[in-house]
């Protein structure tokens, strides 16, 4: 199956500080992928350069076949991103915030239908300033998904989020893989991720230990995955 | 470029600064009112007579009013260059598919129209007031417009866009909205101050500021997007 990430050799480096060393993945189309890892270990670092937010000290990002640092413009069209907290233009409303994030991304989609997806479509004429964490977040998914991408980058996508909303993000991710979209999303929460993900890696002291098929760990390790997994993010 | 200057129209609010507008329209005009007046409180003290030139008193008013927009300029380019291109709002702005300079230039251009425009309104309008006001209460008698007053306003307008943009540069540099706004204040009040004093020669004056401005706002204006092209989101 065709590769949607191949990165090689990946480095990050801020002040003589390595975030990132050598990291060599590939992610395959349609798949949904989790990095796993403590806090302040780079799982963000290392979205934001898939996504050309960060520039790599050292290494290749291909994403669709194509170099990162060269196509940038064409790339970026689509990818749904959500790093760190979702940002907003606080005075329009949910339904403005993702009209205008369409026209940015030069495409057009039903928006209503999009904030139904994620449970927000009471709430598309409330201005965001009014919104909780929660639905902030929510609204973050729903923009995320908004432009349909094929590639799509969460970080730590459930975050403040009530149980409900959870399940209905979960059932999203279930839509999208039926469309074949690749999901790459970051987490802490090792429960959410044995749910959500279909491959895992882990960020630890700056490299990447690929895991890989969470169904096939689940039938190595059963109810000791979760002690494997903890003693890995420690190393 | 044209639908990115209409995004940027459609996702900012502009009531603020239309208010803002209207409150140093306001502030001119009572200053402006206030300054005519001064002969008539003491009309024994010759000192005051300035105050009863037609080319003094449109000059004060238009340097009050070039300040005043210098200011709102260097404002509007915090809330529209300074705190999009800050974490956590550039990562939105960078995850768009457009150049990074294409974005900015666009942001720079409406900020440019809007206080450009808005000073020339404000300006021409205030004085028209002033004048309509004083006469009316038999404060002065003279003529306040007159032809020079459109292109006096209408480079007082370009000198306080071109101070907006170098305290842009600075604040941008240091991340600080307070740095733009007081660079700003900084750079007008000797400019302001220079043009009241010699606004005999008003043209002569004004010729080597502006073209040290554009000088100065072209190197800057480079490496502000420069700068911008190889930011990252850290």
């Amino acid at each position: 199956m065709e590769n949607i990430i191949s990165v090689k050799n990946l480095t990050k480096e801020y002040d003589s500080n390595f975030i990132l060393k050598n990291i060599t993945f590939e992610v395959k189309k349609g798949e949904i992928f989790a990095l796993l890892g403590r806090n302040g270990v780079g799982k963000t670092t290392l979205l934001k350069l898939l996504c050309g937010l960060l520039e790599p000290t050292e290494g290749e990002v291909f994403i669709f076949e194509k170099n990162l640092g060269l196509n940038k413009k064409n790339i970026l069209k689509s990818i749904g991103i959500m790093i760190d907290k979702p940002i907003f233009y606080e005075h329009l409303t949910a339904y403005e915030n993702i009209a205008i994030h369409l026209e940015y991304m030069q495409t057009d989609a039903n928006i209503k239908e999009i904030l139904n997806l994620v449970g927000l479509n009471a709430y598309d004429k409330k201005p965001v300033s009014k919104f909780s964490f929660g639905m902030r977040q929510k609204l973050g998914i729903a923009r995320a998904i908004s432009h349909n991408p094929k590639l799509l980058l969460l970080d730590e996508p459930m975050n403040g989020l009530d149980p409900v909303a959870i399940r209905t993000v979960r059932a999203l991710f279930v839509n999208l893989k039926e469309k074949e979209t690749t999901v790459i999303l970051s987490s802490h929460i090792l429960s959410e991720i044995l749910q959500t993900a279909e491959s895992i890696a882990v960020l630890s002291n700056g490299k990447m230990d690929k895991l890989g098929c969470v169904e096939k760990l689940q039938e190595m390790y059963n109810d000791k995955l979760e002690d494997f997994l903890i003693e890995r993010m420690e190393k | 470029m044209i639908k990115l200057i209409k995004l940027e129209l459609k996702k900012n609010n502009f009531r603020p600064y239309i208010y803002a507008v209207l409150g140093i329209f306001l502030f001119t005009l009572s200053i402006g009112v206030l300054f005519a007046s001064i002969p008539k409180i003491d009309p024994n003290d010759s000192s005051s007579n300035v105050f009863s030139e037609q080319k003094f008193l449109v000059t004060m008013i238009s340097v009050i009013s070039m300040s005043s927009f210098a200011v709102l300029c260097a404002v509007m380019h915090t809330k529209f260059i300074v705190n999009e291109y800050t974490n956590p709002y550039s990562i939105l702005i960078f995850s768009y598919p457009y150049k990074r300079s294409t974005i900015l230039l666009s942001k720079y251009f409406i900020i440019f129209v809007f206080t450009f425009s808005m000073m020339i309104i404000s300006n021409i309008a205030s004085i028209f007031f002033i004048e309509f006001i004083c006469k009316l209460s038999n404060i002065i008698s003279i003529s306040l417009i007159n032809i020079n007053i459109l292109p006096v306003t209408v480079i007082f307008s370009f000198i306080a866009n071109l101070i907006g943009l170098i305290s842009l540069r600075i604040g941008f540099w240091k991340k600080s909205v307070i740095t733009t706004i007081i660079t700003s204040v900084i750079l007008i009040s000797p400019i302001g101050n220079s043009v009241v004093l010699l606004s005999d020669n008003l043209f002569i004056i004004l010729l080597p500021i502006i073209i040290l401005l554009i000088v100065l706002n072209i190197i800057l204006c480079f490496g502000l997007i420069k700068k911008v092209n190889t930011m990252e989101c850290i």
